[in-house]
């Protein structure tokens, strides 16, 4: 026997020998995330965007992934999911967050790709030099506090006859940056410190020059007219409660449509242990306590005058707390005690569940996958078999039956503790 | 995955049972062989990108010597019997595989006993999403640990036992099981 254990433990050893040999060769689990991820979103295509077919050697275009949910209906942004490639990294090269990069003259094809879904868009890379810059969407005249409604965009022409849109590499700059005032920032948001997003500051003429590699465009003179009639101000929710944000939102009155002028002008509380306003986003205000407070904005007109807004008197309600849980499902919702009815052909259907506030608002954030919920079956069947419900509220069954079940939130740092009984029926 | 602090434990059992080999001691010397039914739990994903829990199911066997009157020595392997799918994805195990060293605790009166395992497997996976049908198939190296509890059936050298072992780990990714034994000492 002891010849029989040796012989054993020598096999074990070669064994464990080629296990450490060989454990450089690990699994890869990222085809099975992605494949989990495509699934649960529901994604069924991915188109690959840019703002260019085109990059110059030396500089770099930014890539953007969109997967397609279900039958198209719905388009989410997926770039920091999917997976970069050139079909030639030689000519573009292209990082994980879809930056490409042109390294030599060329065309590549650019792609994205998730699980065994993927999509592509051609690129070219050339080293031709810049000749001209040309700016368009302008807007004319721009009126006081009114940020334009589009931003300029800034065409590049070069050497070899090609364009491309470069307003996020051009460098804007206005000749009187106190009347009109032009971003500079790669935002990419569209705010007023977006590139080429104008704001009007104080009424009278500027200059718009885009340049980039020593090249300048054609002056752009703009005027801002001091045609500010009247400011409103209103708030973006029906009640406030204590503990929540607010957005509140100004608009200009021109004579004709009122525009909207939020960012460009400044945000005041008679209270504000009660109600403050953001430094940073304008109109954000934080609701601190149960109470009232007036609101008002206040639009710089240039030469130390002023307009001032109607004045909002706001209430402030006693804060909201978390009453209930619903069920949604389509475009039904479920509340304790209903019954969700499934067909027999139906699939794997996701459940999805949403707070109840105390003031009966809903929320708007599916938490069926949240750590904090779980989903469990109540006692037996009622008829037939159990439909299964998986950890984040999927459904499952291949037969009729009906039975109870219980969805609990549970979050103690939180305070939070709700559930609800419900239903689920397959005929 | 964090190769090299499994080498190192690998390399630390090895040095454990090569001490074990150096003397012989009452009890050792044993063999064993054990049938083994395995229920996988494999976790996918995370809140962010959605999550995924798979649990297919194998068979298999190991077979194993004892060092020390407790300390065994064993090798196992399982092949999968039934497939597992949520969320439209099908899952199955392939196969389970692996070297472990057994440490267990005296018998108690009633013939149970607690066991710890510590070793080195590999476990294969494939997925499907069935919309696609093209499956995706990977072979997971790892540092496997673990425990159960054992009985023995009357006064017979036959136990039978219930371990939970953790195959695999990572961020969003994980191989757990459970599995049922029946094991025979000679």
């Amino acid at each position: 026997m002891y010849k029989l254990y040796k012989a054993f433990s020598l096999v074990c050893l070669v064994i464990s020998s080629f296990f450490l040999l060989s454990a450089c060769g690990v699994g890869n689990e990222q085809g099975f995330t992605e494949a989990v991820e495509v699934n649960t979103k529901n994604l069924t295509a991915i188109t690959v965007t840019s703002s260019n077919s085109r990059v110059r050697v030396g500089e770099s275009e930014s890539y953007t992934a969109i997967g397609v949910v279900g039958d198209g209906s719905e388009q989410i942004d997926i770039s920091s999911s999917v997976s970069w490639s050139s079909s030639d990294p030689t000519i573009v090269s292209i990082d994980s967050n879809g930056i490409a990069s042109g390294l030599a003259n060329g065309t590549v094809d650019i792609s994205a790709s998730l699980s065994d879904l993927s999509g592509s868009k051609s690129l070219v890379s050339s080293d031709s030099p810049l000749s001209t810059i040309t700016i368009s969407n302008q807007p004319g005249s721009i009126s006081l506090c009114q940020t334009s409604d589009s931003q300029l965009v800034a065409t590049g022409t070069y050497a070899d006859g090609g364009q491309a849109i470069i307003s996020d590499k051009v460098t804007w700059s206005s000749s009187a940056p106190a009347i009109i005032f032009i971003g500079n920032e790669a935002l990419g948001n569209g705010s007023r410190l977006d590139k080429g997003v104008l704001s009007s500051l104080s009424a009278g003429n500027a200059t718009i020059v885009a340049s980039h590699e020593s090249i300048d465009s054609d002056d752009l003179l703009l005027t801002s007219v001091a045609d500010l009639n009247a400011i409103t101000v209103s708030s973006a929710d029906s009640a406030l409660y204590a503990n929540e944000t607010s957005q509140f939102i100004a608009m200009g009155d021109y004579g004709s449509d009122p525009v909207e002028i939020t960012n460009n002008v400044s945000w005041t509380s008679s209270d504000t242990s009660v109600l403050s306003f953001s430094d940073t986003q304008p109109g954000l205000s934080s609701l601190l306590l149960p109470g009232s407070v007036s609101v008002s904005a206040v639009c710089d007109q240039g030469g130390g005058s002023e307009l001032t807004s109607t004045v909002l008197a706001v209430d402030i309600q006693d804060a909201v707390t978390v009453s209930s849980l619903r069920i949604k499902h389509g475009n039904r919702s479920y509340d304790d005690g209903a019954t969700i009815t499934f067909d027999l052909n139906d699939g794997d259907e996701q459940l999805e569940l949403v707070f109840v506030y105390s003031n009966n608002n809903e929320g708007s954030t599916d938490l069926s996958s949240e750590e904090e919920v779980t989903w469990s079956v109540i006692g037996q069947p009622l008829s037939g078999e159990a439909p299964d419900i998986s950890g984040t509220g999927v459904v499952s069954f291949d037969t009729e039956g009906e039975s109870e079940y219980k969805v609990r939130y549970k979050n103690d740092d939180l305070n939070i503790n709700v559930d609800i009984d419900f239903f689920i029926k397959v005929e | 995955m964090r190769v090299g602090a499994n080498a190192w434990s690998v390399l630390g059992i090895l040095l454990m049972l090569a001490i074990s080999l150096s003397s012989k001691a009452e009890g050792q010397g044993k063999a064993y062989i054990s049938l083994d039914g395995h229920y996988l739990m494999n976790n996918v994903g995370n809140s962010v990108i959605g999550q995924a829990e798979f649990n297919p199911s194998l068979i298999g066997a190991r077979a194993g010597v004892y060092l020390q009157p407790q300390v065994g020595l064993e090798i196992f392997g399982a092949m999968g019997v039934s497939d597992n799918k949520d969320i439209g994805i099908e899952m199955s195990a392939k196969s389970l595989a692996g070297v472990l060293a057994r440490f267990e605790s005296p018998e108690a009166e009633n013939g149970g006993k607690l066991f710890l395992s510590l070793g080195y497997g590999m476990t294969e996976l494939e997925m499907t999403r069935t919309v696609s049908s093209t499956p995706d198939r990977e072979l997971y190296h790892g540092f496997v640990y673990g425990g159960g509890v054992e009985f023995r059936l009357g006064e017979s050298n036959t136990f039978i036992n219930l371990q939970g072992l953790r195959y695999y780990h990572e961020d969003d990714f994980s191989i757990g099981g459970v599995s049922l034994g029946v094991r025979q000492i000679f």
